[in-house]
């Protein structure tokens, strides 16, 4: 397995969200994690990452103890998360942000190279890389965050709602990106989702969370053969 | 002995101007960097009516305090709205700005020298000209300040000062215009540092610009952060202390040349490191303390949260009549950010008694829509009615009067105050708000109080929290706040109820007892509620109908068995294929 | 006066208001901790100039040099013993200002004791007057305004172009962000500490230049550099520099009109105004 969470409880201040979840990613999987909103998917994954320090569990990463790890290790581990909001620094160009997610990154005479293997999946933010994240269009804000993940090429990529802001159709071609990258760059990857049809579709294995607790684990395919899902949320 | 006397007087002038910045430093929770300047400008009009008008000191008082009041409520308005660090800014400009006038204005102030030769105070035939004379004065101006101090901050008033500080949006979702109370305090606060520099110009006979420089401002903050802000002997005991030092250090052998000098570092240093060791100062607030809240018999003997276990299992909202009038119509809400168009044309009735959901997929529009309901965010397009009447674009607070009133999804309570305080502070119409009347009517006030106090313990004890009235509501867990966000809730009285994810961040019995006690609320209470929630459980057990939103629009409203049933509102809300 | 002799002093105030402004705009951009402390730096800058020219007979261009030094120590030091440590605690806004205020407060008056209200100036450097028509300037106005703009300038290209610059605006940008990529916040903010107190340094030195060192020489400037920060739009730092060249410029020919000294009156008459119609500034945001 290469990401084994146990037992992992969470929250803010006096505030408890996550009641003790439990999920694994193998190598080169896809699995999604689905629920309602305020379930504390968003905060699961920052606990993983580690922006919330868990209070209780385990997160074991390639069978290392990352459990109170800081997220700068996380990163240089290879786990990138972007988060569902606020990921981009609007105040610089689609280059710059590029860049600065490179900063930390061991190897820099790479950057270059993994820069036009960006833009090579994400043509469009070649195009604007002298643009001010903050005027792109949601799709592309969207895919800058992704590529500014590509770029240390880590080995987890954790997507928190990489659907929101984003017409169906622009969504289906990211999903469409995020297989490609899966599948030609062995990225493992970790996807939160709303738009629950697209994430059976790509997943291998889905997790449901509600009210804090992890409800079902079930395939990706046979979730899909239910057809409706009203009672996960 | 004229020493120890002069000593005194400057104690008590430094307590009352210190007790005045903590009004606003304490109880509003923003610092005044110019507090020296009202304090100048007391002294400068006393001096120039007693010596240009030969008026008695007490009409330069007067004067004083009205000119002041008005400055400091002036400087307020246009700063108070913006951010806490603008407050700043401002506040230090004032300093500067006026005391560069006091400098420069020859005609009026006359400049760099200061005015000398002003006239002892004197009233029915006493000058009061000498220490031992002007103590007793002092001292009777200081205890009439240090009432009305003491009135204020432990009042009705002095509790929504205090809800300002720990959440200002919160308060005023409770009805509150908080920034009037804001703008009065800042008046009444510069009103009372007048009276220091007015007294302080009729006992020394001389002032200068140099007495009101931006170190004093500074010198006065210290010892209200020292003695403890927002506790009332605080500024007393700051003071005392930091002017005890002041003369002890005067007879340090060879200090007297450096007495400045050396004052400015030891308080300097005092600030730095109170701010790092304990920056609530040397007093604790007193009202941090858990109290012991005495609760009448009668609700004692209740069941706590009397339920109706017929109405618990009861459907969701009540029977009624078919042509009944909504309680609550949008019409045609619509609101665009920068080409984004986050809501369009939504409209939706919400009747008497009702509960009512807006659920959809995430960025659906239903916060934007919330809000533009609620008064916390104005519509580009179309209207609001309540009970028939537009209320579009009216604030908050004024939304509460209307009938209206919000919870919110991070709760908010008010950490620092006891739970009681929370609930009371909610409660409408309280004359004891009004400044005036707070004085004037000290008899109605307090009759106004008991029967608030009574109605807040009910509401406590409908949501299961009496016994937890006397503790600070920032004690309590998660759960448990939210319940007593709810009592407070209720306590504004407001016939509407607008809920946003109540059960949000709850473990699973913690969701049951609020779904339980909302539905008490709304059957027996008689509340027209409108639900967010994400939580599709909550949604089915206790709506009645809900209003399903897509990409700003609403697509669907009906029951939510029959909404789920929807193929085309399934491919919406887990996307399409 | 010549309008065209209050033009040039108007320069002259506006070169040095405009670096002013920046020094203390990349720190409370990036770190929006309200330093107070700011106005010492000023202070121990120019007292350094003045004491190793007057006193250790030193060449002004290296004591130019060592009160660059000595601000950027100061300035680090004090983010590193305090401000980080009240971070670390976890302590509000309010509270970390009125720890700088203290400190600032403190060291003025230490240096007030230590060195008396006599004015000290530098020594050494080649005063000479000079004119172009009816406009009289001296050398050390020239001084004042090359180094001031000329500093502002490299200032922007280092924050434009320079990685550090870079991953200094992207702290100010998105500061959690910045975290999530591993970036170390607190190394941030001290080379930001550095390059702000470094650059206010310099400003002292042009400023006793031309005029002398005293204990309070630090309040005025340091005044106006937040006052040109709010003025210009906390997240620009052109803004700031171009609010407080205008400001520069508005005292000088503001003499046309006010008769004598209300050089504070004009420039908060300004941000008032300002404030009140725009709130983010004149090149400001309303942050994201």
């Amino acid at each position: 397995m290469l990401l084994q969470v146990t037992g992992l409880e969470a929250g803010y201040g006096e505030k408890q969200v996550l009641y003790g979840i439990s999920l694994t990613i193998a190598d080169q999987e896809i699995v999604s994690l689905i629920g309602h909103n305020g379930a504390g998917k968003s905060t699961a994954l920052k606990s993983i990452v580690g922006l919330i320090p868990p209070r209780r569990g385990q997160i074991l990463f390639s069978d290392e103890d990352l459990t109170s790890a800081p997220p700068s290790l996380k990163l240089a581990r290879g786990i990138y998360h972007l988060p569902q909001e606020y990921f981009l620094f609007n105040d610089l160009t689609v280059r710059e942000n590029l860049e600065v997610s490179s900063f930390t990154m061991s190897g820099q005479s790479l950057f270059e190279s993994r820069l036009g293997k960006v833009f090579d999946y994400f043509p469009v933010l070649g195009a604007r890389k002298n643009q001010l994240a903050g005027t792109l269009s949601g799709g592309e804000r969207r895919m800058l965050g992704i590529g500014m993940g590509l770029l240390r090429q880590p080995k987890l990529l954790m997507l928190d709602e990489p659907s929101s802001g984003l017409s169906p159709v622009l969504f289906q071609k990211v999903a469409g990106i995020i297989q490609d990258i899966n599948r030609e760059m062995g990225t493992a990857v970790l996807l939160v989702e709303q738009n629950v049809k697209v994430a059976f579709k790509l997943s291998k294995r889905v997790f449901v969370m509600k009210a804090g607790r992890m409800i079902l684990e079930e395939t990706g395919e046979k979730l899909l053969q239910r057809g409706q899902w009203w009672e996960l949320f | 002995m004229d020493y120890v006397y002069h000593i005194l007087i400057l104690v008590i002038m430094y307590a009352i101007l210190v007790q005045s910045l903590n009004l606003i430093m304490g109880y509003v929770g923003v610092i005044s960097m110019g507090h020296a300047v009202f304090s100048g400008i007391g002294a400068y009009t006393a001096a120039i009516l007693s010596i240009h008008l030969g008026s008695n000191f007490l009409i330069g008082l007067a004067v004083g305090f009205v000119f002041s009041g008005l400055v400091g409520a002036l400087l307020a308005l246009p700063s108070l709205r913006v951010r806490d660090e603008y407050l700043i800014v401002f506040t230090v400009g004032f300093q500067m700005v006026v005391f560069e006038f006091m400098l420069t204005a020859r005609g009026i102030t006359q400049g760099q020298g200061g005015i000398p030769g002003i006239p002892p105070a004197e009233l029915l035939g006493i000058s009061f000209h000498t220490p031992l004379r002007f103590l007793p004065l002092l001292a009777v101006m200081g205890l009439i300040c240090f009432a009305i101090a003491w009135r204020v901050t432990h009042s009705p008033f002095g509790r929504v000062l205090k809800a300002i500080r720990e959440d200002e949006s919160a308060c005023r979702a409770l009805g509150k215009n908080t920034l009037f109370f804001k703008v009065l305090v800042f008046g009444l606060s510069g009103g009372l540092a007048a009276i220091t520099g007015s007294l302080m110009a009729h006992y020394i006979s001389f002032i200068s610009p140099f007495s009101f420089t931006i170190e004093v401002s500074v010198f006065i903050i210290v010892m209200v952060v020292l003695g403890g802000e927002a506790n009332f002997w605080g500024p007393i005991m700051g003071a005392a202390i930091l002017m005890g030092i002041t003369e002890a250090l005067r007879f340090v052998p060879g200090a007297s040349n450096y007495i400045d000098a050396a004052r400015e570092i030891f308080y300097g240093l005092i600030l730095m490191f109170l701010m790092i060791f304990r920056p609530q100062g040397i007093l604790p607030e007193y009202s941090k303390r858990s109290k012991k809240i005495p609760i009448p018999k009668e609700l004692l003997s209740r069941e706590n949260g009397a339920a109706d276990p017929d109405g618990i299992k009861r459907t969701p909202g009540r029977f009624q009549e078919e042509n009944q009038e909504p309680i609550l119509e949008i019409q045609g809400l619509s609101k665009s950010f920068g080409g984004l168009q986050a809501v369009a044309e939504a409209s939706l009735k919400l009747f008497p008694g009702d509960i009512t959901g807006l659920i959809g997929p995430n960025g659906c529009g239903k916060t934007t829509l919330f809000n533009m309901a609620n008064g916390f965010m104005e519509p580009d397009q179309g209207a609001v009615y309540v009970r028939g009447k537009a209320v579009t674009g009216l604030a908050p607070y004024k939304l509460v009067t209307e009938g209206l009133a919000r919870s919110w999804q991070d709760v908010r309570v008010f950490k620092e105050m006891t739970v009681l305080d929370n609930v009371m502070v909610a409660r409408p119409n309280q004359i004891g708000e009004n400044l005036f009347l707070l004085f004037l009517r000290p008899g109605r006030v307090a009759r106004e109080e008991r029967e608030n106090y009574r109605a807040a313990l009910e509401y406590l004890q409908l949501v299961g929290l009496l016994d937890k009235a006397g503790q600070l509501a920032g004690s309590l867990s998660n759960a448990e706040q939210k319940l007593v966000a709810i009592a407070r809730l209720l306590a504004t009285e407001c016939p509407i109820l607008f809920l946003d994810e109540p059960t949000a961040a709850l473990d699973i019995d913690s969701v049951e007892r609020v779904i339980q006690l909302i539905q008490e609320i709304a059957f027996r209470k008689d509340k027209t509620i409108l639900l967010v929630e994400h939580n599709l459980d909550v949604v089915r057990g206790l709506v009645k109908k809900a209003y399903f939103m897509s990409e700003g629009k609403i697509l669907a409203e009906g029951e939510p068995a029959k909404l789920m049933a929807d193929p085309k509102l399934a491919e919406v809300y887990f996307g399409i294929d | 006066m010549l309008i065209a002799q209050l033009l040039v002093q108007g320069l002259i105030t506006a070169s040095f208001y405009a670096l002013a402004g920046v020094t203390w705009g990349i720190i409370y951009r990036t770190t929006l901790t309200f330093h107070f402390s700011h106005q010492l730096v000023f202070t121990i800058a120019g007292y350094t100039a003045a004491l190793l020219t007057a006193e250790l007979k030193l060449h002004f261009i290296f004591a130019f040099f060592c009160s660059i030094a000595t601000a950027i120590a100061l300035g680090c030091s004090i983010d590193a013993f305090l401000y980080r440590r009240l971070r670390e605690m976890g302590a509000t806004k309010a509270t970390t200002f009125l720890s700088s205020l203290g400190f600032a407060t403190a060291g003025t008056a230490i240096v007030l004791l230590l060195f008396s209200s006599n004015p000290r100036s530098i020594k050494g450097f080649p005063a000479k007057t000079l004119s172009i028509g009816d406009v009289f300037f001296t050398t050390a106005d020239v001084a004042m305004v090359a180094i001031s703009l000329i500093s502002v300038g490299l200032l922007l290209l280092f924050l434009r172009k320079s990685r550090y610059g870079k991953v200094i605006r992207a702290v100010g940008s998105n500061r959690e962000m910045a975290r999530n990529l591993g970036l170390d916040i607190n190394k941030v903010y001290l080379l930001v500490y550095a390059i702000g107190s470094g650059l206010f340094g310099v400003a002292a030195f042009l400023f006793t230049l031309k005029n002398v060192a005293y204990p309070t020489m630090g309040v005025f400037p340091f005044f106006m550099s937040f006052t040109a920060v709010f003025l210009g739009g906390i997240n620009s730092i052109a803004g700031h520099a171009l609010a407080g060249f205008i400001l520069g410029m508005a005292e000088n020919l503001g003499m046309i009109i006010l008769p004598g000294e209300y050089k504070i009156m004009i420039a908060y008459g300004i941000l008032f105004i300002v404030i009140l119609i725009k709130p983010e500034g004149l090149l400001g945001s309303k942050r994201g």
